[in-house]
C-alpha cells in the first residue's frame, strides 16, 4: 500500500506548527519514523488515519484520499493502528477486548474471529492471561495487548505509534521478531525513540525535525551519514571540547572513553565505525544547520 | 456496509452489557433502590385493594420506574463520554465501524445490564400474581409492563444523562438527571406553582401506559397542565410513542455532540 504526502501542513490552535510543509511518499515495507519529542511523529500518524484533518496538504493512501469520509472509510478497512497514548476498556479480559474490536473491525465471523484472537494472543504471549481483566495489567501487557488489537484482520496498512515503549527487553524482542515476521505487501510504519528496534527492523526510515522532513531512504543511508564523522576519544583529563556531540561516554582503563559526532575532530581523536545512533545525530546536527537543504537532498 | 453496522452493534451490545454489569457503580445505584421500592410496593395499602392481578402489575412497574430507573440515569450518566478518553477513543475511530453504531450499542447493552434486576423483579412479581390470582395472562402482563413502562422510562432518562454528559461536567449532570427526572414525573403543577410536564402526554413516569393498558390506578396522568388527556388505550400509545420519539431525538443529538467532539 503506497502512502503519497504533499505539502502537509498541520497548526494546532495556539500557533504550535506540527508539520511543516511535509512531503513524503512511502511503499511497502517497513518504514521507521524517527523524530525528538515534538517532531511531528504521531500528528503525521493521526493525519494518515484521518483521525485529524490536516490545516494545508494531501494524504493519499493506496489510491484513497483521506480528506474524504469515504476515502478514510476505505483506509480504515485495512488499519491495524496502535495509539500513542494507548488505553484499553479496564473491565473486559484480555480474550473479550480482542473480541470486541474485531466485532468494531468487521471479522463476523465467529470462528474466524476466535482463531485470530487466539493466535494474536499467542503471538503476543498473553495466552495465558487471557482471561485476566485488562484493570490488572502491567504496562508492557497492555501494549502487547495494543499491539494484538492493531494486528486483528490482517491490515495491509500498519501505524504502530511508539510500540516499544514501556516494554522490557524480552518484550521488545519478541515484538522485533512479530513485526518481522508480517513481511508481505504491507506497509508498516513505527514510530519511536529506541534506535535500535529501528536498526533492526526497518530497511527504511524517515526522520522528522520540527514538522519537517530531515531524512527519508534506507536505514543503512542514515548510517552513513556519520561516515567519517565518528570518532572516540580516550582521556583522563577533560572532556573533549568543541563543536561536536557526545553519542556515549564510559570509564575505561583509568579514564572516560568518549564517542562524539563532528566536522572538526580534536587532536587524538580515532575515527571509528557508525551505528544508526550516529547517523541520527550526525543527521541531527545536519539539519540544525540547515534544515531546508537536507530535506530536498535526501529525497 | 450494513453488515459492517450489524457487527459494531453486535460487539457494542455485547461488551457494552457486560462492562456494565462489572462495574459496582451500577449495582451500587440500582440495588438499594430496588430494595426500597419493593418495601414500599409491598407496605403500600393499594396492593391490598382489589384490583386486578394486571392493574396491580403495573403498580409495582410504577414503582420501579419512579425508583429505580433515576439510580440507572445516575449510573448510566457516563455512557458516552467513557469513550472520550483519547486513546480508547482513537483506537475505537480508528476501526471502519459507525460511530452511531458504537453509542447505539453502548446504549442498549448498558441499559440492558441496569435494567436486568428489573425485569428480574417483574417476572418475579408476574410469577407471585399468577399463583395468587390464579390467571396465567398476569405473567404476561408483568413482561408487558417491563417492556412498556420501565423500558421506555429507563430509555429516555439515561439517554438524557448520556446526552448532558457530553456537554456537562459528570456531578452537574448526575444531579440535573434527578432533578430531571423528579421534576418530569414527581413535581405536580398541583403541588408547586412551576410549569412541570408531570401528568401530561410527555411525562415518561408511564402512568399514561399503565393506566391505559394495564388499568392501574395512576399517579398524574392526566392531570398536567396542558396536553394531558384521560388516560385510555390510545393516550397510553401517544405517550409511549413521545416518549420513545424524545429518546431518538436526543440519540441524535448525542451522536452529532459526540462527532463533533472529536
Ligand atoms: N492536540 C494538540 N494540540 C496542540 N498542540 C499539539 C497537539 N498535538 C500535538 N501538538 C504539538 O505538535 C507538536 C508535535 O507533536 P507530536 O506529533 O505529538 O510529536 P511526536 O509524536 O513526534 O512527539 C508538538 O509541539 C506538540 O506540542
Ligand atoms: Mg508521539
Amino acid at each position: 500500500m503506497d502512502i503519497e504526502i504533499t505539502d502537509l501542513t498541520k497548526t494546532f490552535k495556539g500557533d504550535a506548527r506540527a508539520l511543516d510543509q511535509l512531503s513524503l511518499s512511502l511503499a511497502p515495507g517497513m518504514i521507521g519514523l524517527l523524530g525528538a519529542n515534538g517532531a511531528g511523529k504521531t500528528t503525521l500518524m493521526r493525519i494518515i488515519t484521518g483521525l485529524i484533518s490536516p490545516t494545508s496538504g494531501r494524504v493519499i493512501v493506496g489510491g484513497h484520499d483521506v480528506a474524504t469520509g469515504p476515502g478514510r472509510q476505505a483506509v480504515r478497512r485495512v488499519l491495524g493502528y496502535l495509539p500513542q497514548d494507548l488505553d484499553l476498556y479496564p473491565d473486559l479480559n484480555a480474550r473479550e477486548f480482542l473480541d470486541y474490536v474485531a466485532l468494531l473491525k468487521g471479522i463476523d465471523d465467529k470462528r474466524v474471529r476466535r482463531s485470530q484472537v487466539g493466535s494474536l494472543l499467542e503471538r503476543v504471549a498473553l495466552t495465558e492471561h487471557a482471561n485476566r481483566r485488562v484493570r490488572g495489567f502491567s504496562g508492557g501487557m497492555r501494549r502487547r495487548l495494543g499491539i494484538a488489537q492493531a494486528l486483528l484482520g490482517d491490515p495491509k496498512l500498519i501505524i504502530v505509534d511508539e510500540p516499544t515503549a514501556g516494554l522490557d527487553p524480552e518484550e521488545r524482542m519478541r515484538f522485533r521478531t512479530l513485526l518481522a515476521g508480517l513481511g508481505g505487501d504491507r506497509t508498516v510504519i513505527l514510530s519511536t525513540h529506541i534506535l535500535d528496534d529501528v536498526a533492526q527492523t526497518c530497511p527504511a526510515v524517515a526522520v522528522l525535525n520540527a514538522g519537517r522532513l530531515a531524512y527519508h531512504g534506507s536505514t543503512n543511508g542514515l548510517v552513513e551519514a556519520a561516515d567519517g564523522r565518528t570518532f572516540s576519544l580516550h582521556t583522563t583529563g577533560a572532556p573533549p571540547a568543541g563543536d561536536l556531540t557526545v553519542v556515549n561516554a564510559q570509564a575505561a582503563s583509568g579514564g572516560m572513553l568518549y564517542r562524539f559526532v563532528t566536522e572538526t575532530p580534536p587532536v587524538g581523536a580515532e575515527a571509528v565505525a557508525p551505528s544508526l545512533e550516529d547517523g541520527y545525530v550526525a543527521l541531527m546536527r545536519t539539519s540544525r544547520a540547515r534544515p531546508q537543504e537536507v530535506a530536498r537532498d535526501r529525497r | 456496509m450494513s453488515r459492517l453496522l450489524g457487527s459494531a452493534w453486535t460487539g457494542a451490545i455485547r461488551y457494552e452489557f457486560l462492562m456494565a454489569a462489572r462495574r459496582k457503580v451500577v449495582w451500587l445505584a440500582v440495588l438499594p433502590l430496588l430494595a426500597i421500592g419493593l418495601l414500599l410496593q409491598m407496605l403500600s395499602p393499594e396492593s391490598a385493594e382489589p384490583h386486578t392481578a394486571a392493574a396491580r402489575v403495573g403498580a409495582w412497574s410504577l414503582t420501579m420506574n419512579l425508583l429505580v430507573v433515576v439510580g440507572l440515569g445516575v449510573a448510566l450518566a457516563d455512557r458516552f463520554t467513557g469513550t472520550t478518553r483519547r486513546g480508547l477513543n482513537e483506537l475505537l475511530l480508528a476501526t471502519p465501524s459507525r460511530l452511531a453504531a458504537r453509542m447505539l450499542g453502548s446504549l442498549a447493552g448498558s441499559l440492558a445490564a441496569a435494567l436486568a434486576p428489573v425485569a428480574v423483579t417483574m417476572v418475579v412479581v408476574g410469577v407471585v400474581f399468577t399463583l395468587t390470582s390464579g390467571d396465567v395472562s398476569t405473567l404476561g402482563w408483568a413482561v408487558i409492563a417491563f417492556c412498556t413502562v420501565n423500558v421506555p422510562s429507563a430509555l429516555l432518562l439515561t439517554t438524557f444523562a448520556a446526552t448532558l454528559g457530553l456537554v456537562l461536567p459528570m456531578a452537574v449532570v448526575r444531579m440535573t438527571a434527578v432533578a430531571g427526572w423528579f421534576w418530569a414525573t414527581l413535581l405536580s403543577t398541583s403541588i408547586v406553582p412551576i410549569p412541570t410536564i408531570t401528568g401530561t402526554l410527555l411525562s415518561p413516569l408511564g402512568d399514561y401506559v399503565a393506566g391505559g393498558w394495564l388499568h392501574t390506578p395512576t399517579l398524574w396522568a392526566g392531570e398536567g397542565a396542558f396536553a394531558a388527556p384521560a388516560p385510555s388505550f390510545t393516550t397510553a400509545a401517544v405517550n409511549l410513542l413521545l416518549v420513545v420519539a424524545m429518546s431518538a431525538v436526543l440519540f441524535t443529538a448525542s451522536c452529532a455532540l459526540a462527532r463533533r467532539r472529536l
